[in-house]
């Protein structure tokens, strides 16, 4: 609009025009936080999509001989065996004694051993994206024989920091489908139900109250009848998914109908289809726009609960179990005394990593809906 | 008091008394009771206590020393199905007991017993003056009640088959006030032991005077009582919720209900965050020295959420005698650690199942192609090779438990090492080799095994994270060690109910649990030697066609000869003729890899307060010997208080 005011004079060197992508982009980077936070966000999805070349161990590999590891530290000088002081990448040897006793496992670093670290080693081979087959690890000990635990390893002496960076995949993809999907409903019907009133309306609020009126624990059960056994776990878990998402739209879309109702008799509204606008361009292009700061503050707000509710239906059996590795069923092997005294680092590290991960997608949505927002300064 | 005789059976493992022994006569005594009882009768809510106890109490010998009055002891209790906590502390009181070593069988609340000599007939002299926990009689017609109760197909549309002989259940009759008889249309050489184990409670726990007043041929005016309780909507569900079988919450859940246990609960089950039982005044035992037992004030069980709290309250000194849910390896390093602050120490408890985690193929599959490769014996002798058991133990466990099969423990009398060794070897190559000759050869390009019909040959275990025993952690292994030889196992986790129903319908393919019968309770609970029982998850239609030909799956001959051979131990009552048919038993089922053993415990652990006397160390349980009781009574603290 603001192009109708220049005067048609070509000669006048006009300020370069900014489309509202463009414009919220550019507020978005002077919003440092959730600049930083977009950047941890795809470094996230890029430990993902390659995570067996970033974990260092096979996520599965037990060991026995190393049954609660203590976090290993990264260390950079060394003696060699003539006694000079040398640089090079290692984590100290471990040996590990048994107390008959209470059978519990302590190591203690053996005085001279090491085991050099580097960059681009060999170790155990992979499909790579799932075509190509690899064994070039990122970062780990440069004698494949060799085991570190930088986080740690859990009772069954596996490697916490590659079973967490496998368990991203899960965690940051499935579960986002379900709340991807409750959105586009949600903001579809709702829209739809407000914009337009009237029977649909009428239909859509029904529909909506009956969904609501279903108790979710027998349609669980059933579902978990329904569901046949020899379905793999993860299919089970995304077919559940897309199956709560399917009912769990509802609020989204109450909240959606009541904006449109106050919106579709605003002036601006009202002049866009009066210029000639079809109802979905009118929605699309000036409705849903006006509303986006509450969609993607409520999105982020719904993958914290999907990462812990990962395993809340375990016990119908169709939730995230082990065997699967996600961060929500590493968090929950975590939950017990045992962990607690003899092995708390099952429970910080995985913790931290949630943490960071939900803060981080928080103020990215943080910093999306201010730059979404037109009314924002 | 009187002279009496007692009766003692020389009753080894296995063993029907076919004859009275006359042991040495009973000096007359001073009975003493409790202090708080003491009281009572001062204040003459109570009566003395010579006309509380039986004419000839029960003399219970004590495990360690003469105990003294007093104190609480505590206990943490699940919310929901954990009413074996109760059971198994304080309400295992049979006509017969186990002795506290499960070595022979004695009397209990029958003063004797008689045993004809072809094993069919079973009579028991009650104790003259015997009174429920109310101050009400206990006589023969208290067991004639339960009897018309059993035989009511209204009010026990199943019965357990421990009654039941192959031609039909037992039948009771009243000799006298004293005096009841069982009798069976065929020898039923092990009927006294399973009397003495958990399941011959039902005899004792059916108080006519109380509970005739729920039942309509009784009392014609039920409906008023019908009326009265909103949960009963006729006389059959009201008589049911007051008079539920002792090993179900709803036994728990009626405090009013008279018994014959050491104590009787105040409050019931799940209606209170602390449940107490308290000292009965008119229990029927005393000890060598004439008081009255039990020694023990009350018991308390705390309701918590988890186990965790259960841990937690061990530490802080709060439970002062369990095993229950705590005693697991992965808790002995933690439990190790505040033994000083909870001021407990350990004690070993006997829970020897014949395997504590078992692969179990369903040898009834519906699917024809999986069902022909599972009854294969060569494809089980290969899985069984292709396992590491010490590396699952290692792992695992910990390092506790032996590398085994599904059978007897060392520590039984019939304990043959070929069983629990024969197929244990983990050997990879040798379990190729099996399954190439099978004519599994052919693989697909992720190197598994293809099925007759071209398909990938895959085996879906259900898993249930129960017990402790972290089956899930146990499958993972096994289905990394079944790909290394072809072999598609599929673990899917879920819940224990879940999984049962449809193991018990034989719908799944391959399920993972333990079993007992790996020491004297083979006898009586060989469910995995033969398929016979409530749960053999291997062989669900087998089990059933066994029960009734015209039902489930006819079995193989090789199958049906192991019913003959159990036959042979159920139907004589001489110890040594059924020693050798179990002994022929075991060694046919073990022979044929029924099911795949991986980890046979040397037993588990519990705590007791340092100040608690009395416990069976090493206490043997089992899932049909419900112990500690009845030694319970026995228990007490030193000093009459528990410590701080």
């Amino acid at each position: 609009m603001t192009a109708i005011d220049q005067p048609h004079d070509t000669s006048v060197i006009m300020p370069e025009l900014l489309g509202p992508w463009a414009l919220m982009w550019r507020k978005f980077r002077r919003h440092r936080i959730a600049y930083a936070s977009l950047c941890l966000v795809v470094m996230i999805y890029i430990v993902a999509l390659f995570g067996n070349f970033f974990a260092p161990e096979d996520f599965t590999d037990t060991n026995r001989r190393g049954i609660y590891v203590p976090p290993q530290g990264i260390h950079l000088f060394y003696e060699d065996k003539s006694g000079d002081r040398q640089f090079g990448l290692h984590a100290k040897a471990l040996k590990m004694e048994v107390d008959q006793a209470t059978m519990r496992r302590s190591y203690e670093e053996q005085s001279g051993k090491i085991v050099p670290l580097g960059f681009f080693v060999k170790g155990h081979s992979y499909k790579l994206l799932g075509f190509w087959k690899v064994d070039r690890h990122f970062f780990g000990p440069k004698k494949p024989k060799d085991v570190v635990y930088f986080l740690g390893s859990d009772r069954l002496g596996r490697d916490i920091l590659s079973r967490i960076i496998i368990g991203t995949q899960v965690s940051m993809s499935i579960g986002l489908v379900g709340v991807v999907v409750s959105l586009l409903i949600g903001v579809s019907l709702g829209g739809v139900s407000g914009y337009y009133g009237g029977w649909i309306d009428n239909v859509i609020q029904r529909l909506i109250e009956f969904l609501r009126s279903i108790p979710t624990i027998p349609l669980w059960m059933g579902l978990a009848a329904a569901i046949p056994l020899g379905w793999p776990p993860l299919r089970t878990y995304f077919v559940v998914t897309l199956i709560v998402s399917m009912i769990g739209w509802t609020s989204l879309a109450r909240e959606v109908r009541g904006k449109f109702l106050s919106l579709r008799k605003e002036d601006f509204i009202t002049a866009a289809r009066l210029d000639g606008l079809s109802d979905w361009e009118v929605i699309r292009k000036h409705m849903v726009p006006s509303f986006s700061s509450h969609i993607i503050a409520s999105l982020t707000l719904a993958v914290p609960l999907m990462i812990l509710a990962e395993t809340s239906l375990s016990f119908l059996g169709i939730g995230l179990q082990p065997s699967i590795v996600s961060w929500g069923t590493l968090l929950k092997e975590a939950q017990n005394i045992r962990t607690i005294i003899e092995a708390p680092w099952l429970l910080i590290a995985p913790g931290a990593t949630i943490v960071i991960a939900v803060l981080a997608l928080n103020f990215l949505g943080d910093g999306l809906r201010d730059a979404a927002d037109p009314h924002a300064h | 008091m009187r002279l009496t005789t007692r009766m003692k059976t020389s009753l080894k493992t296995g063993a029907a008394g076919l004859c009275f022994v006359v042991s040495g006569a009973m000096p007359a005594l001073a009975f003493e009771e409790a202090p708080t009882l003491a009281a009572k009768v001062a204040d003459g809510s109570l009566p003395a206590l010579e006309e509380r106890l039986p004419t000839n109490p029960m003399v219970m010998e004590v495990l360690d020393k003469t105990g003294e009055y007093g104190g609480t002891l505590r206990r943490a209790i699940l919310g929901g199905g954990d009413q074996h906590n109760m059971v198994r502390l304080i309400s295992n009181e049979n006509l017969v007991r186990w002795s506290a070593d499960w070595s022979e069988v004695k009397t209990n609340i029958a003063e004797s017993y008689e045993v004809s000599d072809d094993a069919t007939t079973f009579t028991f002299k009650l104790r003259d003056g015997m009174k429920w926990s109310d101050g009400a009689p206990f006589t023969a017609d208290d067991i004639l009640f339960w009897y018309e109760i059993f035989n009511d197909e209204r009010l026990t549309p199943s019965k357990h088959a421990m009654y039941v002989g192959a031609s039909g259940a037992v039948e009771v009759s009243k000799i006298d006030d004293l005096t009841v008889e069982f009798k069976f249309g065929e020898p039923n050489g092990l009927f006294l032991q399973n009397l003495a184990y958990g399941f011959g409670y039902y005899t004792v726990n059916y108080p006519r005077h109380y509970l005739a007043q729920f039942h309509a041929d009784h009392n014609p005016d039920v409906q008023a009582l019908v009326d009265a309780e909103p949960a009963a909507s006729d006389w059959v569900s009201l008589f049911n919720l007051k008079a539920g079988p002792m090993h179900t919450p709803a036994f728990w859940q009626n405090a009013d209900r008279p018994t014959l246990h050491p104590w009787h609960i105040v409050k019931g089950y799940g209606s209170t965050e602390r449940m107490v039982a308290e000292r009965n005044p008119y229990y029927w035992k005393v000890d060598e020295a004439g008081n009255q037992l039990p020694y023990i004030d009350k018991v308390a069980w705390d309701q918590v959420e988890d186990v965790e709290t259960i841990l937690l309250k061990a530490f802080n000194g709060e439970i002062d005698y369990m095993a229950r849910h705590i005693g697991r390896p992965s808790n002995l390093a933690a439990l190790t650690d505040n033994k000083e602050r909870g001021s407990y120490d350990f004690y070993s408890v006997g829970d020897i199942p014949s395997n504590q985690s078992i692969l179990m193929f369903n040898l009834n599959n519906p699917d024809p192609i999986k069902n022909e490769i599972v009854n294969t014996f060569e494809f089980r002798q290969a899985v069984s090779h292709a396992v590491d058991r010490q590396e699952i133990i290692d792992l695992v466990y910990l390092g506790a438990g032996t590398a085994a099969q599904t059978a007897p423990h060392k520590s039984a009398p019939f304990y043959q090492e070929k069983w629990a060794k024969q197929y244990t070897e983990f050997d990879p190559d040798k379990a190729n080799a099996l399954l190439d000759g099978m004519g599994l050869d052919k693989k697909d390009d992720e190197g598994f095994r293809l099925g007759p019909d071209g398909e990938r040959f895959t085996l879906v275990f259900l898993v249930a994270d129960v017990f402790g025993l972290q089956f899930p952690d146990v499958m993972e292994l096994v289905a990394e060690y079944a790909a290394d030889v072809g072999l598609d196992f599929q673990v899917r986790a879920s819940d224990r109910s879940r999984l049962q129903d449809l193991a018990s319908s034989a719908e799944h393919d391959a399920y993972i649990w333990n079993c007992g019968g790996g020491v004297v309770d083979a006898y009586t609970n060989p469910y995995c030697y033969v398929p016979q029982g409530q749960a053999v998850y291997w062989a669900p239609k087998w089990a059933s066609w066994g029960v009734d030909n015209a039902t489930g799956i006819e079995p193989p001959e090789h199958i049906k000869a192991l019913f003959t051979a159990y036959e042979g131990v159920t139907t004589t009552a001489d110890p040594a003729k059924q020693e050798a048919a179990l002994v022929d038993l075991i060694d046919q089922a073990t022979g044929q890899l029924l099911t795949i053993g991986m980890v046979q415990s040397d037993g588990a652990f519990g705590i007791a307060r340092n100040n608690l006397r009395n416990f069976p160390n090493p206490m043997p349980i089992a899932g049909q010997l419900w112990t500690p009781a009845p030694y319970t009574a026995q228990f007490f603290f030193e000093g009459g208080a528990n410590l701080p």
